[in-house]
């Protein structure tokens, strides 16, 4: 049953085929995240255009399907955003962005690896 | 006659069912299971009889001192020790600062080599590169192989070439299980370099077979009381006396003193009170005494010969898994220095989600770079999964782990 619900089809879909992995040619903004108590890692690459809006985004990492799967849906979902629009989004939102109703404690640091890299990545 | 299932019996929490399933704990490495004796133990001190130690001239007080001496005397015989060269401890890892700043602060000096391995907890690596900082010593690493052992040649190199002045090492690898030939090492060493010290980290040893301190070339020995059935938050730092008495207190405060003036003070002649700074975890060591009771009861030879089978069994079973790749020792010659954990990768899926669907089938193990992030980068494992084993494991318990990987394979089918 909580397996059902954390490794739902859109995790194993976007840990198996993820969007958007690899390294930008031409980008503003590289940054390394990683999450030292399981050891998985992610460096994302932003450009934004004249408006400030991210208008290129690729990321590398090595880790479980949780922090890959949820790097990869964010690379999609943060085209075309605002700084402010990304650094406004929580963990509710990446629950929504995946499917997962509930993370188990020990599973949230997975869930918020990439966010907090591209978040990091915003303000950097 | 060991019997496990009379074994198990002891163990309250091997009742539990996790997710539906019966709890397949196979986490021991990172700190074992209760029984019944040590949990009871420590209720039974603070129901009965708990007082500060060495203080009250009271009915309680008395019995708290003498049951904090007798667990301290339980303890040492034990490991082969004498009760004064056990310096009391919260776990391993101030065992090895303890070293590092009492001992290391006033003998490593510059240009001197402090030697330990690859295969370290960071425990062990940490504090010797803090050490380093301090004194201008330099850090030196004996290599691991890629069949799980220490390179031997290379480590006869370094004590050759360079002025080791302290060897630190595990007994037993967390990771690998490597039962490491620290017997043999230490003594090539002081052959070579007879004021040179030795420092091993027991903490996956003491689980798993026995520990002869006084007879051991070791001069420092560390071990946590939590991963060998007792409670956690305590543990013991064994010093041979020789080295103790030259030895100066790491901490200071009340219990260890002999007179205190107040711009100075002597430190206590006794070598137990000298070294236990403030109130010691009476309550822990009760548990701590009572868990090598259990094992000394149980037999530590059968305690060592029931580890064999589980691990040998445990290699066999997962070889035969073709997802499974095992690391560290598995060359049927070297079995016997392969001891209380079997560490493995899972084609294309990451170790933590292994260990997410190894849970929802009750079997708990597990995941990540258990504090050797050196070694795993070595090697180029991002992560793996860890199985360790404990006197109440069986064949059984590890049949259910080959079983949950089929799941594994099932949701990750793609």
């Amino acid at each position: 049953m909580i397996i059902d619900d954390l490794y739902q089809e859109v995790i194993l879909e976007e840990y198996a085929h993820p969007k958007n992995k690899g390294k930008l040619e031409d980008f503003d903004v590289q940054l390394a995240e990683r999450n030292a108590s399981c050891g998985d890692q992610i460096e994302v690459f932003l450009k934004f255009d004249e408006h400030d809006l991210v208008s290129g985004v690729s990321w590398l990492g090595v880790g479980c399907a949780i922090s890959m799967a949820t790097a990869s849906v964010l690379s999609e979902a943060i085209k075309g955003k605002s700084k402010a629009e990304i650094t406004q989004l929580s963990m509710a939102d990446l629950e929504a962005m995946v499917g997962i109703t509930e993370i188990t404690p020990s599973r949230q640091k997975c869930l918020l690896l990439a966010l907090t890299a591209y978040q990091k990545a915003v303000k950097a | 006659m060991f019997d496990v299932t009379q074994v198990r019996k002891d163990f309250p929490i091997l009742q539990r069912r996790i997710h539906d399933k019966p709890l397949v704990y196979l986490d021991n490495g990172a700190t074992s299971q209760k029984p019944n004796q040590v949990i009871d133990a420590i209720s039974e001190y603070y129901r009965h009889h708990n007082a500060n130690v060495h203080r009250g001239a009271h009915q309680l007080g008395d019995e708290s001192t003498q049951l904090f001496h007798d667990s301290r005397n339980t303890i040492a015989a034990f490991f082969g020790a004498l009760p004064q060269e056990l310096v009391i401890v919260r776990n391993t890892t101030e065992a090895i600062n303890q070293v590092a700043y009492s001992w290391g602060d006033a003998h490593v000096q510059r240009d001197q080599v402090i030697l330990t391995t690859e295969l370290e907890h960071h425990s062990n690596l940490v504090p010797w590169q803090q050490l380093a900082r301090r004194s201008g010593a330099r850090v030196m690493h004996v290599p691991v192989l890629e069949n799980g052992t220490l390179s031997l040649d290379a480590f006869r190199e370094i004590i050759e070439k360079e002025n080791v002045i302290l060897f630190v090492c595990s007994h037993v690898s967390n990771t690998l299980g490597t039962r490491n030939p620290v017997e043999l090492m230490a003594k090539e060493l002081k052959h070579k370099r007879p004021t040179a010290k030795v420092l091993i980290d027991g903490a996956q040893a003491a689980p798993h077979f026995a520990i002869d301190f006084d007879h051991s070339p070791f001069d420092f020995y560390a071990v946590s009381a939590h991963k060998m059935l007792g409670p956690m938050g305590v543990g013991g730092l064994f010093i041979k006396r020789d080295v103790l008495e030259h030895l100066s207190p790491f901490l200071f405060g009340g219990g260890m003193i002999n007179e205190v003036l107040l711009s100075e003070a002597s430190w206590a002649e006794d070598m137990e009170d000298r070294f236990t700074a403030g109130t010691p975890d009476v309550a822990g060591l009760v548990g701590w005494a009572a868990a090598c009771n259990y094992l000394s009861a149980v037999g530590m030879d059968q305690v060592e010969r029931h580890g064999k089978v589980l691990v040998n069994n445990a290699i066999e079973k997962l070889s035969a898994v073709p997802e499974v790749q095992l690391v560290g020792i598995t060359a049927p010659d070297l079995l016997d220095h392969h001891v209380g954990a079997v560490s493995f990768l899972y084609k294309e899926v990451h170790a933590h989600d292994v260990g997410q669907i190894l849970d929802s089938e009750g079997v708990a193990v597990r995941t990540g770079h258990h504090c050797t992030m050196p070694l795993h980068n070595k090697f180029g494992w991002p992560s793996t999964v860890r199985a360790s084993f404990q006197i109440y494991n069986t064949i059984e318990e590890i049949d259910s782990l080959v079983l949950a990987l089929e799941k594994v394979k099932q949701v990750f089918r793609h």
